[in-house]
Formats: C-alpha cells, sequence, structure tokens
C-alpha cells in the first residue's frame, strides 16, 4: 500500500476553543490508482491532503493517528526528512494555476530551479528536462515558449506547467487539490485527460481532490467521501454511484448537477449547514441535516458498515457493523 | 477566477520595453543625460580637471571666474572648478558604496525578518526602529566623537539612516509573499528557505527596491557634503562638494561664485537622480503606466 492513513484526526485551536477539523479518518491509496476525496466547502478535503507532506498552517495539531508512505511512519520523521520526500515522493498541484507561478521569473527558471536536487545535472540538461516535462504535459511548441512568464499562459496552460513541475521531482503520490475547480469546463476536460493519461506511464498513484462528484466520476478508481471532517462512506467509484450507501452520499449525488433532469426548475439542496466543528455534538455527524434521522442518529455514531469488501459506510440505517 | 492578491508588487517582466517607457518620459531622458554626464565626470576626474585640486597658489587666490579658472579660486588660490571635478569622485563614491551596503543590508535583514520565526522579525523591528529614531546629524555627532571624523563615518552615517527603511519595505514585501501560492507550491515540492528566498522572493521584491535606492541617491550625496560641510566627513584639503561650500561660505559676501560651484553640482546630481528614480518607478509599475 502506498499511502495508509490511519485514524488521522487534526483540530486547529482558537478563541473559542478547539475546531476539530478532521475526526478519525483513514484512508487507503493503493499504487497506480486514482483516489477521489469529495466533500463541500469546510469538510476537511484540504486539512487533509495538506497533512500527507505535512503542510498544515504551523497551529494545526495532529491529535492521533498515522500517516505511512511505503509503511514509513510520516508523523514521526523530522522536519529535513518530510522536506525530502516533498517534490521527491510526494509532489502537489494546487487549485488556481493564476497564482501557483511565480509571475517574475520565467517557466523554464521556475522548472530548473525546481530540479535543485539533481545537483550533477548541467544548467543546460536540466533545461532539456524541463522541455520533456512541458512536451509531456501537451504545452505546444514547449522548446520555443520555455522562457515565457507565467502570464503569457492560459489558464489551462498554467495548470498543465504546474503539473510538469509536480511531475519533475518523479513522485509517487501525486496530490491534486481541486486542480480544475478554477478552469471552465473544456480545460477541466483537458486537464482530467492529462491526468489520466499520467496515470498510465507514471507508477505512482494520485490523490484527487474535489467537491465536484463529475470529476471524481471521470477520472478516480476509489471515492471517499469526507463530511465535516469524518469519512462517511469510501468504496470503488462504480460501487459509490451505483449504489450510494450512507444518506449524504445520496443528498451529494441528487445535488449533482450533471445527474439533473433536463428542464428541472430547481437544483436539490442539501438543506442546513455544516455543524460547528468547535462544538461536536454525540451521535452521527450528519443526524442534523439527514432527512431518514432517527432517534438513535443523535444520540450515538455509527460505526463503519461493510456493504462489500471495499466498499463501507458509516449509517445506522445499514444494519449494525 | 480571483483577482491577482499581489497587484501591488511590479512585475518587471520584459525589461526592453522598460526600457523603452523610461527613454519615452522627457524627465527620465532628462534624468539620465543628467546621471551620465555626473557619472562621466567623476569617472574621468583626472583628465577633467585642469589643476591638481590641491594645488595651493597664494598670488591667484580668490581671483574670479574667467578663462583660466572656470570657476575661479578659493583662498588658497586653489582652482574650484578643479575641486568640484574630482569632487564629483568623492560624492558618488560615497553614495555609491553607501547605497549598496544599505541595499545588502537592509534587503538581507528585511528579508529575514519577513521570512524567519516571529520572534526573530520582531527582534530586526526593533533594531530597524530604534537605529532610526536617532536623528541623522546627532547619530553623526556621536560616531565622529567616537571613530573620528573620515569618510568611513559618513558611508557609516547614511547605512545607519538607509538600511532599516529598505528593511521595512522588503520585509513588509515578503510578508505578503510569503503567503503567495507560488511560494507554498515551492515549499510543497521540497523548497527550502533559502532556495525560496533567494530564487523566489528577491527577484519579486528587487524592483521597489532599487526604485527607493536610485531615490536615494542625492540624498546620500546631500548627507556626505553636509557632514563634510561641518568638518565631520572628508578631510581637508581632499575636495568635496561639502568642503567647497566651506571654504566659500567665509567669503559669500565678496566671492559668492566659489559657494554657488560647490552649490550647482549638488543641485544638479539631485535633480537628475529624483528624476532618473521617478521615471523608473513609473516605466517598472505597471498601475502608474500611462500607455496601454
Amino acid at each position: 500500500m502506498l499511502l495508509e492513513i490511519d485514524d488521522l484526526s487534526v483540530e486547529f485551536p482558537t478563541a473559542q476553543g478547539p475546531v476539530h477539523a478532521l475526526r478519525h479518518v483513514s484512508l487507503t491509496v493503493p499504487r497506480g490508482r486514482i483516489v477521489g476525496l469529495v466533500g463541500e466547502s469546510g469538510s476537511g478535503k484540504s486539512t487533509l491532503s495538506l497533512a500527507i507532506p505535512q503542510l498544515l498552517a504551523p497551529n494545526a495539531r495532529i491529535t492521533g493517528g498515522t500517516i505511512r508512505l511505503d509503511g514509513v511512519e510520516l508523523l514521526a520523521l523530522p522536519e529535513a526528512k518530510i522536506r525530502a520526500l516533498r517534490g521527491q515522493r510526494i509532489a502537489m498541484v494546487f487549485q488556481d494555476p493564476m497564482s501557483s507561478l511565480n509571475p517574475v521569473l520565467s517557466i523554464g527558471t521556475q522548472m530548473a530551479d525546481i530540479q535543485f536536487r539533481d545537483a550533477a545535472l548541467s544548467r543546460r540538461a536540466k533545461r532539456t528536462r524541463a522541455i520533456a516535462l512541458l512536451v509531456r504535459v501537451g504545452i505546444p511548441d514547449a522548446a520555443r515558449r520555455i522562457d515565457d512568464y507565467a502570464h503569457q499562459f492560459s489558464g489551462g496552460m498554467r495548470q498543465r506547467i504546474a503539473i510538469a513541475m509536480a511531475l519533475s521531482g518523479n513522485p509517487d503520490l501525486l496530490i491534486a487539490d481541486e486542480p480544475t475547480t478554477a478552469l471552465d469546463v473544456t480545460l477541466e476536460a483537458q486537464i482530467l485527460d492529462l491526468l489520466r493519461d499520467l496515470r498510465r506511464d507514471f507508477d505512482g498513484a494520485i490523490l484527487l481532490v474535489s467537491h465536484q462528484l463529475g470529476v471524481i466520476a471521470e477520472l478516480c478508481d476509489d471515492v471517499v467521501v469526507l463530511y465535516a471532517g469524518e469519512i462517511v462512506e469510501r468504496g470503488p467509484v462504480a460501487a459509490i454511484f451505483a449504489r450510494p450507501s450512507h444518506p449524504y452520499t445520496r443528498a451529494l449525488l441528487d445535488c449533482d448537477p450533471g445527474r439533473l433532469a433536463i428542464g428541472a426548475d430547481q437544483f436539490p439542496t442539501i438543506e442546513g449547514q455544516l455543524p460547528d466543528l468547535a462544538d461536536i455534538t454525540p451521535g452521527c455527524i450528519f443526524a442534523p441535516r439527514c432527512k431518514l434521522a432517527m432517534a438513535r442518529c443523535h444520540r450515538e455514531a455509527p460505526t463503519p458498515v461493510h456493504l462489500a469488501p471495499d466498499h463501507r459506510a458509516s449509517c445506522h440505517l445499514l444494519g449494525d457493523g | 477566477m480571483s483577482a491577482p492578491v499581489f497587484d501591488h508588487i511590479p512585475i518587471v517582466a520584459a525589461r526592453g520595453s522598460t526600457w523603452r517607457r523610461l527613454l519615452a518620459d522627457p524627465l527620465g531622458r532628462f534624468g539620465l543625460a543628467l546621471v551620465f554626464a555626473i557619472v562621466l565626470t567623476a569617472v574621468l576626474a583626472d583628465w577633467i580637471a585642469p589643476y591638481n585640486p590641491t594645488r595651493i597658489a597664494i598670488p591667484e587666490k580668490l581671483s574670479g571666474p574667467s578663462l583660466s579658472h572656470f570657476f575661479g579660486t578659493d583662498q588658497l588660490g586653489r582652482d574650484v572648478f578643479s575641486r568640484v571635478v574630482v569632487g564629483t569622485r568623492i560624492a558618488l563614491e560615497v553614495a555609491l558604496v553607501a547605497v549598496t551596503l544599505s541595499v545588502i543590508i537592509g534587503g538581507v535583514l528585511g528579508l529575514v525578518a519577513g521570512y524567519g520565526p516571529r520572534g526573530l522579525d520582531n527582534a530586526i523591528v526593533l533594531v530597524f526602529d530604534t537605529v532610526r529614531s536617532f536623528p541623522t546629524i546627532m547619530f553623526a555627532l556621536a560616531l565622529v566623537t567616537l571613530i573620528g571624523p573620515s569618510l568611513q563615518t559618513v558611508i557609516v552615517v547614511i547605512v545607519a539612516s538607509f538600511a532599516p527603511g529598505y528593511g521595512r519595505l522588503v520585509r513588509t514585501q515578503t510578508l505578503s509573499l510569503k503567503q503567495a501560492e507560488f511560494v507554498f507550491a515551492e515549499r510543497a515540492l521540497g523548497a527550502g528557505a533559502a532556495r525560496i528566498l533567494a530564487v523566489h522572493i528577491l527577484p519579486n521584491v528587487i524592483g521597489p527596491l532599487l526604485i527607493l535606492a536610485s531615490m536615494d541617491v542625492p540624498v546620500a550625496i546631500t548627507i556626505e557634503a553636509g557632514l563634510s560641510f561641518l568638518g565631520f566627513g572628508v578631510r581637508p584639503p581632499t575636495p568635496s562638494w561639502g568642503t567647497v561650500l566651506n571654504d566659500g561660505y567665509a567669503f559669500i559676501g565678496n566671492t559668492p561664485w566659489i559657494i554657488l560651484a560647490g552649490g550647482l553640482p549638488l543641485v544638479l546630481s539631485t535633480l537628475g537622480f529624483t528624476f532618473l528614480g521617478e521615471a523608473l518607478r513609473d516605466a517598472i509599475d505597471p498601475r502608474l503606466r500611462k500607455d496601454p
């Protein structure tokens, strides 16, 4: 198993007491697969993706759990060792390609600089490699455009460049945090195509964070559904879409504009809002918004129920787990 | 698409076009010409000056401007024109060395304060504020008493009054750049603090810093002349614009040309560097751009 997160809890201290951003989160990312992490804004998707390379804000506290990369416990590693992993084994691509590239350095300069670990490589060799990477991610005329600056590229091209930079260290795990959210639909499809394509010839895994189920369905092998800092359901993408078992997953699917009937005059919504993470009540985390909630749901938290060997959901309606 | 958060940072992208915009500005051309003339004078001072600037010729003392002495002579019969020309070199040397040192010291401290841990930031800002709270002239007096009047004293005084300002500018820019997504993206790919500061933050702050520094060159020249005038800087008989002014000061009623000759280059260099600095700022800062 490439990445194993077990029982991870993260909190942020505030004046009103700690905010429990992630609670007892467990997930696995096998080598060669694309795992989608889906949830609405504020569900803890970014906290989870930043916790892996330990890039959380300095005030974040990891209060429990383990993160293992190829069996090595990351939370126990000193900062210098973690830094050596970043870019080499774990790389990240961010949401906004407009601001993730340095505006005053040419693309070539940035891409050559990020290969700083290859001290033996000459400037020229780094440049050649950078061009090869740009060609790989589909920048047309890469050899001529390598000395251009970020603002001379479109948003989609910039996201390709950001992906090329992330791939330059040949990482095992690529974490893409909402890589298409800032792009329009056409560009989104192109970037997703690129990621699918890349997966074929780099033997690592991709953790794709998104709030769009369409993106997840398009690209991922497995889905992890995160709600208010807890994983409510996880399983293979086909199983989740064919048989969404947690009421939240079902509600989320109903809200997907892509699945809406043509001519529908209203967007379905999930009533209510995310619970206050500084004040967690006992019982199921989704109970206050759940249309099917029973008395029991407000009293005790459900445990994950195995619906299939690799499909599980945490809901009392699914019987006792 | 979110609005660019860092639009206050001048983007020095296409250098050729900055140069073109600078030359398109009449003020820029004028400033550039003056600065060029001043630098040329300083470099070629030994060839331009018709006399040895320290050559004493008592019989010719306090003679008025003439073909053999363009700016006349002083109370010791020294050629004022030659003294002013050679003084240009001292003025520029002091200004350039002092401003360069200020840029380096202020820049490095500003980067460290802005990017480093909170405690270090507070300590450096405290040092900046303390040094800056001394009036320049009091600081100069104290320093002269301690180490005696010399060019080095002048340079230390200028650095002490400039470096904190540069440091604060760089610190503020670094603080906001530290939050930039491209810096975070670099960290996520394993870049360390030194690499991020040198490769990514420095190029983003160097533009505003250089503009500020170019506009401070005449201030440094004025401080040097002022301290030399007061006798805290360049010691006679070495020529400096300040010592020329001092020589002329006693005879201002009868021979005003000496003080005019010492003051004129001060005015010209201030104008030149200020115009150049302002035109440079306009040319680099996209928000002030007039052309589309």
